[in-house]
């Protein structure tokens, strides 16, 4: 350090393998640094933010130095699009001026927001006929183009004269920033319901908050100046309590009506049932938000004794007196079994516990009701929906196709008098998936995870060529460990899964582990990453390592204060760069690399079918 | 409609392409079995053609043989290549092993099965050699994963000998425990006479090729026998000390059958190496010196 040249303001350079840097700082990079101050001045003083107590913000900083660092003043023009449904959120929206346009109905189906998919040849050959071939069945989204504008039978339009295309986008450059805008956008306010937001509105805050997918899609409706705040600045301006209950009001106001509208059981509800249930329903929170320090600390002990410890939602053999949906987080649904308790199925967002017993409830009205069959437990933090009986009864079963209703239960495991002698089916969760490999998913929270990387070990010669690609493509250090929780013929190597709720996400200061809004890859800004291991510490699973920061030409970077090396968060990035998708993925010779959505059930069923042992 | 989100064949959705392992085998043989007598067919038609056009089917053959040795090297080259989309890796592999097979006929074709000279006799050595060692690898491959999976948790080659470290240290210490009471000795003998060259050293060259449960059961029977020797804490040891003999030969086993296929591997890479030597030679020698070039 001694013989260190000066080199620029804060590069030091001995001569050898190192090099002196200034630790990169929280504060260092602003969300727009070319904020005017006159703007920002406006910005404190406009509601909600004229109203917050800057007390609450005097262990970090000042109010203006977050809404400098943490947001940023956009302007759009009409037709502009703001927010996409279907991308995820990280920021909230608040409209300084103007209007824009929030859609209560889907502009996009699932298909066209994935991607096109591959058409098969007998699909090509029936497009070139330009018609349906006798005993097709035409998929449900082609044939409904009415559905997407009426939300209830009551308010169906007339008969379709026209069909409905989902609406163009086009790309436009204004002010150097690339812009995407809806054509004809009074065509698409024609076709689709929307809602007005003015001035003062905040938008897209719930999906920054639980780390969701926007759930509707915003234009602007006139020229609109909007300013944007991301995540690590709403979670400051949350310390305020009048600001956490200002959001809270938002979503029972606006977001518990917009989200119960898109449950695609209640799309056929009118808007008076929609608002009777909106006040009748009770949101509830479940465990902690960061609840990856109590499943570290609990993790090796007794299955049954951690499974005591989960937060119960709902105990079967109680009276089934509500339905549960679940708003964000996952729930483990099992019953007991001798000394202990069976997993059978876990929840995700937007499934619904209690509909079985609700639904025989609702064909077998002269039947005394069956209490719940299952238990539903809290895994990590969870928010619910809790609906009563009675009003989604009379509102909602008595709207909906009975195909769409799952069957009476025949054989309960607990009748109205109580508990009945187990059958075999019970405790099978289900005729695809095998019980004891939902279990371990739960047990391990791999059950999170969107992009698990998972190797059949049925396959697998341990020949390290994913290995040795992930490390070619990552300046010779690998991003994964190859080794992780075996459940039979299956390995869940050490690789960020790119979770449906990345808990890794919450506690950065910079935003620099940020998701991917239309994709979902979590991924690593090394530029603002500071080093800090919040991430590392967070991810329960041992995804992130922190690795030394280097120069292009390989030296190490130390920190000029006290020589120590500054550090880098490093994770699988799902090799978003490369043409080819994950590397690792293209290199395995026996196809044992593989990435599974361990979050939807149906993936866990397609993997018996399509990996038969 | 299920709360729990499986509910019909129907809702399943498309597999990924890379995640599907063949869904019907005997279809996949079928197709490959199809297409390899299609192109034996082709090669054998190409051959009569020249023959009847008075060509020399010998260079014919020796061509279409080499293009198809070039193509059978490319999946070597494709192994080093990250990042480009040149397709999966196993997909060069699968077209490797059908090359791989179309390469013996086209080779029988050009060759014969007895060849003369001594150039031609060393690249036909060569040649059976590579063909058995691509066919060793290729039944090695297919039948180790199932052995390793068999042999306890999967570890990483790399941390195996720290493991085997841990499990010595652990023996050790069974027996230093054992030797301290003699209603438990029995254990430590056994460990003095017959566990502790199992443990300290590495397995000898036949249990490497051919490796084996012969020694773990032998060495297990010898424990089990010496049960009637200890009391309660002394089974308690002897268990203790039956899962690291379990653990360790799992290990060496894992260890063996890694190896294996990586020798395999290399030795098929490195006769390739020499075949393409001399076959450059055979190549340029029959240039010279045939009355048909």
């Amino acid at each position: 350090m001694a013989a260190a040249q000066t080199s620029g303001n804060s590069v030091l350079y001995d001569g050898s393998r190192t090099v002196y840097r200034e630790r990169p700082d929280r504060w260092d990079h602003p969300m727009d640094p070319d904020m005017l101050g006159r703007d920002l001045s406006w910005v404190v003083a406009t509601p909600p933010f004229d109203r917050l107590n800057p007390d609450f913000f005097a262990t970090v900083g000042s109010l203006e130095q977050i809404l400098q660092h943490d947001s940023r003043i956009s302007r759009y023009e009409p037709g502009d699009l703001i927010l996409r449904e279907g991308n995820y959120g990280s920021s909230a929206f608040l409209v300084l001026r103007g209007s824009v346009r929030a859609f209560l109905v889907s502009l996009w189906d699932d298909s066209s927001l994935q991607g096109t998919p591959k058409e098969s040849w007998w699909g090509k050959v029936r497009k070139a006929f330009g018609r349906n071939f006798p005993g097709e069945s035409i998929a449900p989204a082609e044939q409904t183009g009415s559905d997407k504008r009426s939300h209830s039978r009551e308010n169906v339009r007339p008969a379709v004269v026209r069909a409905i295309s989902p609406p163009s986008e086009s790309f436009v450059v204004r002010d150097g920033v690339n812009r995407v805008f809806l054509q004809d956008i009074e065509g698409v306010l024609n076709d689709y319901q929307s809602e007005s937001l003015g001035a003062g509105t905040l938008f897209g805050e719930m999906a920054a908050i639980t780390r969701t997918p926007h759930r509707f899609s915003v234009v602007a409706d006139t020229p609109t100046v909007v300013l944007e705040i991301r995540w690590q600045g709403l979670r400051l301006l949350r310390r305020d309590p009048g600001f956490r209950n200002f959001l809270d009001e938002r979503y029972r106001t606006s977001g518990l009506h917009r989200h119960l509208r898109e449950t695609p059981l209640f799309r056929f509800v009118d808007d008076d049932s929609i608002a009777a249930i909106v006040a009748e329903t009770k949101l509830e929170s479940f465990g902690d938000m960061e609840w990856f320090a109590d499943y570290k600390d609990l993790a090796g002990r007794d299955l049954n004794d951690r499974i005591d410890r989960e937060p119960l939602i709902a105990k079967e053999n109680k009276p089934a007196s509500d339905l549960y949906l679940i708003r964000a987080g996952f729930a483990r649904v099992s019953f007991e079994r001798g000394n202990g308790h069976q997993t059978l199925a876990y929840l995700g967002r937007g499934q619904m516990f209690g509909l079985e017993e609700l639904s025989h409830r609702f064909q077998n009205p002269t039947l005394t009701p069956l209490p719940y069959q299952t238990s539903l437990r809290a895994l990590g933090f969870v928010d619910v929906l809790r609906i009563p009986a009675e009003r989604f009864l009379a509102s909602v079963l008595s709207r909906v196709r009975k195909s769409e209703l799952p069957a009476s239960i025949l054989k309960p495991r607990y009748d109205h008098r109580g508990r009945v002698v187990p059958e075999l089916h019970h405790l099978q969760s289900d005729r695809h998936v095998d019980s004891s490999l939902m279990e371990f998913l739960v047990d391990e929270r791999i059950m999170n995870g969107q992009k698990t990387m998972t190797i059949d070990l049925s396959c697998c010669t341990g020949c390290d060529e994913c290995v040795k690609a992930c490390a070619a493509t990552h300046q010779g250090i690998p991003r994964f460990l190859r080794s992780g929780p075996q459940f039979g013929r299956f390995q869940f190597p050490h690789a960020c899964m790119h979770c449906v709720d990345p808990v890794c996400m919450i506690g950065c200061p910079t935003g620099a582990i940020h998701r991917n809004p239309s994709t979902g890859v979590v991924s690593i800004k090394e530029d603002i990453c500071i080093g800090c291991k919040t991430c590392a510490e967070s991810c329960p699973y041992n995804n992130i390592e922190m690795l030394e920061r280097k120069e292009k030409d390989g030296r190490t970077i130390l920190d000029q204060a006290n020589g120590l090396p500054i550090l880098k968060a490093s994770k699988c990035d799902l090799c978003q760069s490369l043409p080819t998708g994950p590397a690792c993925q293209q290199a395995c010779p026996h196809q044992a690399l593989f990435r599974l959505d361990t979050s939807d059930v149906r993936s866990l069923a397609r993997l018996s079918t399509e990996r038969p042992s | 409609m299920s709360a729990y989100g499986v509910s019909s064949d129907s809702a399943i959705p498309k597999a990924d392409p890379i995640a599907r392992v063949a869904s019907n085998p005997i279809r996949d043989w079928v197709f490959r079995a199809s297409l390899l007598v299609l192109s034996v067919a082709v090669l054998l038609a190409y051959r009569y053609w020249r023959e009847s056009q008075l060509g020399n089917e010998s260079f014919a053959t020796g061509y279409i043989l080499s293009a198809i040795c070039l193509a059978l090297l490319s999946l070597g080259l494709r192994k080093r290549v990250y990042g480009v989309a040149l397709g999966p890796v196993a997909s060069w592999q699968q077209a490797h092993h059908f090359l791989g097979t179309l390469c013996l006929i086209a080779y029988v074709l050009h060759a014969g099965f007895l060849t003369n000279g001594w150039l031609e006799s060393l690249l036909a050595i060569l040649f059976w050699c590579i063909l058995t060692s691509g066919f060793v690898s290729w039944y090695v491959n297919k039948r180790s994963p199932r052995l390793l999976q068999a042999a306890g948790k999967a570890i990483l080659s790399s941390e195996i000998p720290s493991a085997k470290q841990e499990l010595r240290d652990q023996a050790y210490h069974i027996a230093l425990r054992a030797a301290g009471n003699t209603r438990w000795s029995a254990v430590a003998d056994l460990y003095r006479s017959r566990l502790e060259p199992f443990f300290q050293k590495p397995r000898s060259i036949w249990y490497r090729i051919s490796p084996n449960g012969r020694r773990r059961r032998a060495l297990l029977a010898e424990l089990d026998a010496s049960a009637r020797y200890l009391d309660a804490a002394g089974l308690k040891l002897q268990q203790e000390m039956r899962r690291c003999i379990e653990r360790r030969d799992d290990l060496d086993f894992q260890l063996a059958i890694q190896q294996r296929i990586r020798f395999w591997a290399a030795f098929h890479s490195c006769l390739m190496g020499a075949f393409f030597v001399v076959a450059i030679f055979h190549i340029l020698i029959a240039h010279l010196f045939s009355s048909h070039w």
